[in-house]
């Protein structure tokens, strides 16, 4: 699954390339000879999310102008972007891994390896990356 | 509830070390919208007539407008409101890039600041919260290099708007600076923030901007991208592939752009194949170019380069595209033909933070000058300042960044300054109320002349609109004063109503019709189509008025012989030509609602409204 870019009505203004905390983000410019791998082609430039990168924190949907980013699964098919109230990790569940600290695109998440972590909420973006990425499902959401 | 705006101001005493956020009210949001119309409201209200623009009562102000940070197309700029120690009048400049935007990401629609700081400071605004923090580390350092600094203290996150050494050194050509390369440059605001010694704004912070009509506002942007990808604007957003510079060629073509300080054309002294390496696209051969956006831009008519000039002086990282505005004042109007010494000096002027119009015109100005005997090589520091030598124009630009030697005592606050110091050299002015000329020649069209005399601003290519749309016309019609003062008070008005939203100017004809929608859409406003006009006038007559207060009347701006053709060109579309725009400014009086000294009438002020201190000031009431 990843976000992607509806091209009809994208100008490349770069708000999603600026907003995106991974680096999925690549610019497409026919003009300066940009090009990036699995872009659908445009005569003039754009933006495209790399699936392989996107870790669908969805950042980037709030900020584009044209509202053409949506959330896909594998075979293209659209898929409806989640919504969280909360977040938390389940203490006795977690192991310490790093992982969703490593991952947070807000630098929310904190604690000792190997012991477990928390969620700082007013932090949080609840963008639910920490939950997609937890080995142990010790990261939950309503 | 306020929609479109964050709903604070703040006000800072650098003096006393203390702030104090007030209320945005609707009344002063719906009546001033944003940008320089709050910011001109406010400064009247709350700065004593007649300070002196480097005392502490002197204000300085950074203003969003509805437009930032909504995601509204082409509403990425911002305002920087003050005096100028140019013309000692009212002054505003207005920047790109991303501070608009984040300004009000930090919690703030805009940012007062009176008072001077013992020690040099930054302000660093980070999601409502306010510090006032040392700058000593900053102090004397280039603006990218203060940027890169503020980054690793605060945050990549962050954006700033900085001064270079020119705005702490009191120049009046200094200008603020922000994302690197983008500038609000003109009328000496750089030098107000330095007197402060204020370094830097520093903002940071996720708080949004309430919109009114989201999804109004989604579809407006999406009409406008569909227009641009898909129909009638296709070819602006191609041309935004060039920037400014690529119409280079063509403003020589049409006598547009200055030749040898303005005193000849290209047919006269500038043969058109002496551009070829600076005319697009050619001009930026062997750069690493990338695109710069400014915020929610569908264009992106800036670049950044990465050049590989290892005998040369450019930078591997950090210079970028030079507007139009440096590409011909570096080239043609000093006879130059490398590409080069352009993208140099302009960098240059970023990195010290000079207004480049202003800096560039001084150049050529000094080459005049020291042909015709004006200055001396002594007073040149010794360098033979010949048209077109690609070296001495380096040096001179190097010598007046670091304010070394006579250069530095002379040429550095720019050609009015420079030429009373001398006492001479006045008739190779290019200036209305001492500011340089932009690179559209006012002797195309004397609405350039009759708009840029009677703005509170003067000599502002970006506020003559009629001036600009006759550009290339022929004769008859580009030189006719009769019978368009309304037209020219109509486009003032929207000039001043799109310029307080804070959209981008350059390319806005794609949106030039919805701008009124997308306002509506972001903030919930409606006014009726005769409101609409007051709205644009009422901030023209709150800009004006500052000044009329100051003391100022017509004629005070003063034109320059030379920019009104005295004496005429000799060669291209405006040979054997001086201009007389009394007519002109009369009729465009009329249609503001002035009278023929420049001040405002009464009823004018009472109809427009929220204008009760001006009445009291102006008439005794």
């Amino acid at each position: 699954m990843a976000y992607q870019i509806n091209v009809q009505y994208c100008v490349g203004c770069q708000a999603c390339y600026r907003a995106c905390p991974f680096g999925a983000v690549e610019l497409v410019d026919p003009h300066y000879q940009q090009v990036a791998e699995g872009a659908p082609v445009t005569d003039s430039h754009s933006c495209y999310i790399n699936p392989k990168k996107c870790k669908e924190c969805g950042f980037c949907v709030i900020e584009c102008p044209v509202d053409v980013i949506s959330l896909v699964d594998e075979n293209g098919a659209p898929k409806e972007r989640p919504h969280y109230n909360r977040i938390w990790i389940e203490e006795a569940e977690c192991i310490g891994c790093t992982k969703c600290a490593r991952n947070c695109p807000v630098d929310a998440i904190s604690g000792e390896k190997k012991n477990p972590f928390h969620i700082d909420e007013s932090k949080c973006r609840r963008c639910g990356v920490c939950l997609n990425d937890c080995p142990k499902n010790a990261v939950h959401a309503e | 509830m306020l929609y479109g705006y964050m709903g604070k101001l703040l006000f800072v005493d650098l003096s006393t070390g203390t702030w104090e956020v007030r209320p945005l009210s609707e009344e002063l949001a719906r009546n001033f919208i944003g940008g320089y119309g709050i910011g001109a409201k406010i400064l009247y209200d709350e700065m004593p007539a007649h300070t002196d623009v480097f005392a502490p009562e002197s204000m300085l102000g950074f203003m969003s407008g509805p437009m930032s940070a909504s995601r509204a197309f082409f509403g990425g700029r911002y305002m920087v409101v003050s005096k100028s120690p140019v013309t000692g009048m009212w002054n505003d400049a207005n920047s790109g890039g991303y501070f608009g935007a984040q300004l009000r990401h930090s919690g703030f629609d805009g940012v007062f600041v009176k008072g001077i700081s013992e020690k040099p400071v930054y302000l660093y605004l980070n999601n409502g919260e306010v510090e006032i923090r040392d700058a000593s580390h900053l102090w004397g350092k280039r603006t990218m290099e203060v940027e890169a600094i503020l980054r690793d203290e605060v945050g990549k996150d962050m954006n700033a708007a900085i001064i270079g050494p020119a705005g702490e050194n009191l120049s009046h050509m200094a200008c603020v600076m922000n994302d690197e390369h983008r500038a609000a440059g003109r009328g000496g605001t750089g030098a107000v923030m330095g007197s402060k010694k204020l370094k830097a704004v520093v903002v940071r912070g996720d708080q949004e901007v309430p919109i009114y009509n989201k999804e109004k506002l989604v579809a407006l942007n999406r009409q406008v991208a569909d227009d641009m990808l898909h129909g009638s604007n296709k070819e602006v957003r191609d041309w935004g592939n060039w920037g400014t510079p690529g119409q280079m060629k063509a403003m020589l073509l049409i006598d547009d752009a200055g030749v040898k300080n303005w005193s000849s054309t290209y047919e006269g002294a500038y043969p058109l194949e002496k551009g070829d390496a600076i005319y697009e696209p050619a001009y930026e051969q062997g750069y690493k170019a990338k695109r710069y956006i400014c915020h929610c831009c569908p264009l992106g008519c800036g670049a950044t380069y990465e050049i590989n000039d290892p005998k040369g002086k450019l930078p591997k990282k950090g210079a970028s595209r030079p507007e139009y505005e440096s590409q011909a004042g570096l080239s043609s109007n000093v006879l130059n033909s490398d590409r080069d010494t352009v993208v140099y000096i302009n960098y240059l002027t970023n990195e010290y933070g000079f207004d480049a119009i202003a800096f560039i015109n001084t150049l050529s100005w000094a080459l005049e000058c020291y042909e015709k005997g004006v200055l001396t090589r002594e007073q040149l520091n010794g360098i033979d300042l010949r048209w077109g030598d690609p070296q001495a124009l380096q040096a001179v630009a190097e010598a007046m960044c670091n304010y070394e030697g006579e250069i530095g005592r002379i040429l550095t606050h720019g050609t009015q300054y420079a030429a009373d110091l001398l006492g001479k050299g006045h008739e190779y002015l290019f200036t209305i109320g001492g500011i340089e000329s932009a690179l559209h020649d006012p002797r195309n069209s004397p609405w350039y002349l009759i708009e840029g005399a009677i703005e509170p601003t003067p000599g502002r290519h970006m506020k003559s609109p009629l001036g600009g749309s006759l550009r290339g016309k022929d004769k008859e019609t580009r030189y006719n004063q009769r019978g368009l003062g309304f037209t020219a008070a109509k486009l003032k008005s929207e000039n001043m109503f799109s310029e307080c939203c804070c959209y981008c100017h350059m390319y806005d004809s794609p949106i030039a019709g919805l701008k009124w929608d997308y306002l509506e859409a972001i903030t919930g406003f409606t006014y009726t189509p005769m409101e609409r006009h007051m709205v644009g006038m009422r901030i023209f007559h709150m800009r004006n008025a500052f000044n009329v207060r100051e003391g100022w009347k017509r004629g005070d701006f003063k034109f320059s012989d030379k920019i009104i053709g005295k004496p005429p060109l000799e060669t291209g579309a405006n040979a054997g030509v001086t201009h007389n725009v009394d007519q002109g400014i009369d009729t465009f009086y009329e249609a503001m609602w002035l009278d023929m000294d420049g001040k405002p009438y009464k009823e004018t002020l009472e109809w427009l409204g929220g204008m009760d201190e001006v009445i009291a000031d102006l008439y005794g009431e």
